[in-house]
């Protein structure tokens, strides 16, 4: 009896410890991270990336932060097209997702092959750019950031493939109960697709949440420049001008010490600042998938 | 229901399968569609230049005889420009500046100014996509480093300005020598303004004043660098903590020694012999700069350090090489080396390196060429215009002082730190601090730099690629040690050399040699 316990304490010390060890695993990097963009850039020149350095510095976040309603402004930017974005995507991806589905649609394969090639073939970045600013006249419109990547044939390709897994049945009874399609769509078929709009919709956010390149094309105008773009171009640019003799003593004349500038701490200061609230959002939705999940199974 | 419910149980395990392989895929699907995208992009983006280039030449036509139309009409009509130039960073009163240059361009030329500035970092991908897509624009800045000029205009991108500069900028035309223009020349036609700035290099010494004065140095008596040796012996004698010499990557050059670097040839070999890598010359330079490294005169650190300003950057430098030798330096060099003011000391003639490092050229797409062409006239040539562009509004961005100079406030609004990117560099008010004879120097400069006999030879190293790359191998493992003196040359050049030779350098040579004598032969001068 007594050696019992023991070997239940044991065996539960040792899950403990793999699982302590797989956390601490995942964990480093992650802090490692936050504490390179805190640390000073001479530290880590002499010494590498270590956990504790031998002098913390903020600067690479001073001299991103130094003008704050710029990078506040991007991250409005940013987030009102992500969440704009996202929630119109949903609905598109959803909609055309079920249409694929129905097996009682015509043009089911026809439409699905349309889908399809669009993921195999595109235009190309030209006439894409044509499209945008000379067709539909987005430059410079927020809209730009939106619309580009509001389907995503193979995101829809998922849903049809999630959807299709409902039974016809369900929508059959529906039908003989009196309900209309859309009824059926957004009182059947919406809350049992939850995983799946949980799942692409945090794909799709985190799509326009890192989109920069659209940006970079349409946008001209300061006042709607996303955060993600505004990160790039500062390293790009810092990275151009520190790379080139030319700028060495323009650089001097701009009073900014090269040989102290925080160019490696300033990279995992961009990581950090365009990552950490993505992992804040990311918690809500992990909350989302395992409920839609653990519900049905307790019920069957 | 229990139908239902028990219909549902499946569902939800199978949805839980969905949704891991929804994830596996999309992660791995996600990362493999970028990198397909951005390949058959810049495929795509490669392919439709070249479509936009014929597109574009066929399309220029028709411009050139709307072109006519527009100009036989007097009256002007208010027209908009655009203007696309790369900046280091976003001004928050660039809209501020737009119009105050509005109302000096509305009021001459009756234009407005788009300005269009791009950061560095994304200048030429922007720019790309721009001219692809065929978009109308008025004015493009290019160069021969960024946004390349030769190669946009074999992709037809710019317009030839030379009917232009004869009706709308003969003024402009004339602010500049003909040796300039030669640099903005493609097949014989001029594509682009150069903005006039320092066009010729003159290698040097710089020297802190401090112990210049100190040491009574004559600045006067040094012709070669052999002449500075007793004054870095002074140095190390009786300055403790001082680094006489600081080098990154020695100080040869072939204009240290009449050489002619574009070829290489010596200036005066009328028969244009291509010298092989190492020339007698590197190998005095190497042994003098060997002695001065074991007698303790250069920074122990020299071929390993990566920025040139490194050898200075701190301050305790007592004399440092400077391949540029730009008027006005001295107020760099001292905000760079912690303050301290130093001396120039050049050592060679000056030479002219080419116009061609900032341009500004009209875009095949422009609708009014003319007018184009008369505001970059106006911009290099009205005072007002230029350093409005350059430094802002008076009173907000900068405040004059006495005579030319002014008083920038870099935290105002708007700040470039580009002069070089507008236009002619003779307009400018200087920044305090700046040498008050900076704008005479330059000209001076400028026009005593001697043109090389081989501007306009290129090299095209693609017939021995391979070889130039393991020459490149080479010097990376050997050259900034031998050049800094950190490797006895007694011992290691001629292990630097037999490597060279294995690598290919001899093939390099020759195939020089052979593009070179062509190149003679095209152009009259042999």
């Amino acid at each position: 009896m007594l050696a019992k316990p023991t070997q239940a304490v044991w065996s539960q010390l040792i899950i403990h410890a793999v699982f302590i060890l797989i956390t601490i695993v995942m964990l480093v990097p992650f802090a490692l991270v936050i504490i390179i963009s805190f640390s000073d850039e001479q530290s880590i020149l002499h010494n590498g990336f270590r956990l504790i350095p031998d002098q913390f510095s903020a600067k690479a976040y001073h001299y991103f932060l130094k003008t704050p309603d710029t990078i506040l402004r991007a991250y409005g930017v940013t987030i009102i097209v992500a969440v704009i974005g996202t929630c119109i995507s949903l609905i598109l991806t959803s909609t055309m997702g079920y249409v694929l589905s129905r097996k009682d649609y015509g043009l089911q394969r026809a439409t699905s092959f349309y889908v399809f090639f669009t993921m195999l073939f595109n235009g190309g970045l030209v006439p894409f750019y044509i499209l945008v600013t000379q067709i539909l006249h987005l430059k410079n419109s927020i809209w730009a950031l939106i619309i580009p990547g509001l389907l995503s044939p193979f995101y829809v390709l998922i849903m049809k493939g999630f959807m299709s897994k409902i039974p016809t049945e369900i929508i059959e009874s529906a039908k003989v109960e009196g309900a209309r399609e859309w009824r059926i769509y957004m009182k059947m078929i919406l809350p049992l697709s939850k995983p799946a709009l949980a799942t692409l919709g945090l794909f799709i956010l985190f799509n326009y949440w890192n989109e920069w390149f659209n940006a970079l094309l349409f946008i001209n105008n300061e006042q709607l420049v996303p955060l993600q773009l505004l990160l790039v171009r500062t390293m790009n640019t810092l990275d151009f001008i520190t790379s080139r003799p030319e700028f060495a003593t323009a650089m001097v004349s701009l009073n900014v010490d090269m040989g102290d500038f925080p160019k490696t701490s300033a990279k995992f200061a961009v990581a950090v600042l365009s990552a950490g609230p993505m992992l804040l959002v990311f918690p809500f939705f992990q909350r989302f998938f395992v409920k839609g999940l653990t519900i049905g199974a307790i019920k069957g | 229901m229990t139908t239902n419910i028990r219909k549902r149980t499946p569902l939800k395990l199978m949805s839980l399968l969905a949704i891991s392989s929804a994830i596996a895929i999309a992660v791995t699907g996600c990362g493999s569609n970028n990198s397909g995208n951005n390949a058959s992009s810049s495929n795509n983006a490669a392919a439709s230049n070249n479509a936009a280039a014929s597109d574009n030449a066929g399309a220029s036509d028709n411009a050139a005889a709307s072109d006519d139309a527009a100009s036989t009409d007097k009256e002007l009509k208010p027209v908009e420009l655009t203007w696309y130039y790369p900046q280091n960073k976003a001004n928050p009163d660039l809209q501020l500046v737009n119009d105050a240059v509005n109302k000096i361009t509305e009021e001459k030329i009756n234009a407005k100014i788009k300005l269009m500035p791009i950061d560095f970092g994304t200048y030429e991908q922007k720019m790309n996509t721009i001219v692809a897509a065929n978009e109308e624009t008025d004015i493009i800045w290019t160069s021969n480093w960024l946004f390349k000029f030769d190669q946009n205009q074999k992709k037809g991108v710019f317009q030839p300005l030379d009917d232009l500069l004869k009706n709308e900028g003969q003024q402009l035309y004339q602010t500049m020598e003909e040796k300039f223009w030669n640099d903005a020349k493609m097949d014989g036609k001029i594509y682009a303004v150069p903005n006039y700035q320092i066009s010729a290099t003159r290698v040097g010494l710089v020297v802190q004043k401090r112990f210049a004065d100190k040491y009574n140095l004559d600045i006067n008596a040094i012709k070669k660098m052999e002449d500075i040796e007793p004054f870095l012996k002074q140095i190390k004698d009786n300055e403790p903590g001082i680094v006489p010499f600081g080098t990154t990557r020695g100080f040869y050059t072939g204009y240290l020694y009449n050489i002619d670097p574009k070829g290489p040839v010596y200036k005066d070999d009328a028969t244009f012999k291509v010298l092989p890598d190492v020339t007698n010359e590197m190998k005095d330079n190497f042994k003098l700069v060997h002695s001065w490294y074991t007698k303790g005169y250069i920074n122990k650190d020299a071929a390993t350090l990566k920025n040139a300003a490194d050898a200075y950057n701190k301050g305790n430098t007592a004399v440092w090489f400077d391949f540029t030798g730009k008027p006005g330096s001295e107020v760099e060099f001292k905000a760079a080396d912690g303050g301290n003011d130093v001396v120039l000391v050049p050592l060679a003639k000056a030479v002219f390196s080419g116009a061609a490092s900032t341009l500004n050229a009209i875009s095949r797409t422009s609708k009014n060429p003319e007018r184009a062409m008369k505001f970059l006239e106006l911009v290099n040539t009205d005072k007002e215009l230029y350093n409005t562009l350059v430094y802002g509004i008076e009173g907000k961005h900068y405040a004059k002082t006495t005579g030319n100079f002014i008083k920038i406030n870099q935290d105002a609004g708007y700040f470039t730190n580009t002069d070089w990117i507008f236009g002619s560099i003779i307009n400018e008010y200087l920044p305090e601090g700046s040498p008050a004879d900076k704008l005479e120097q330059t000209g001076k400069v400028n026009a005593e730099g001697e043109v090389s006999p081989l501007t306009g030879f290129v090299f095209n190293t693609d017939p021995v690629k391979t070889e130039t790359a393991n020459v490149k191998a080479v010097n990376d493992e050997y050259y900034a040690g031998l050049a800094t003196g950190t490797l006895d040359p007694e011992k290691y050049l001629p292990i630097y050399e037999e490597k060279l030779k294995k690598a290919g350098s001899d093939v390099i040579v020759a195939e020089r040699q052979k593009q070179l004598d062509e190149w003679l032969k095209a152009n009259g001068k042999k």
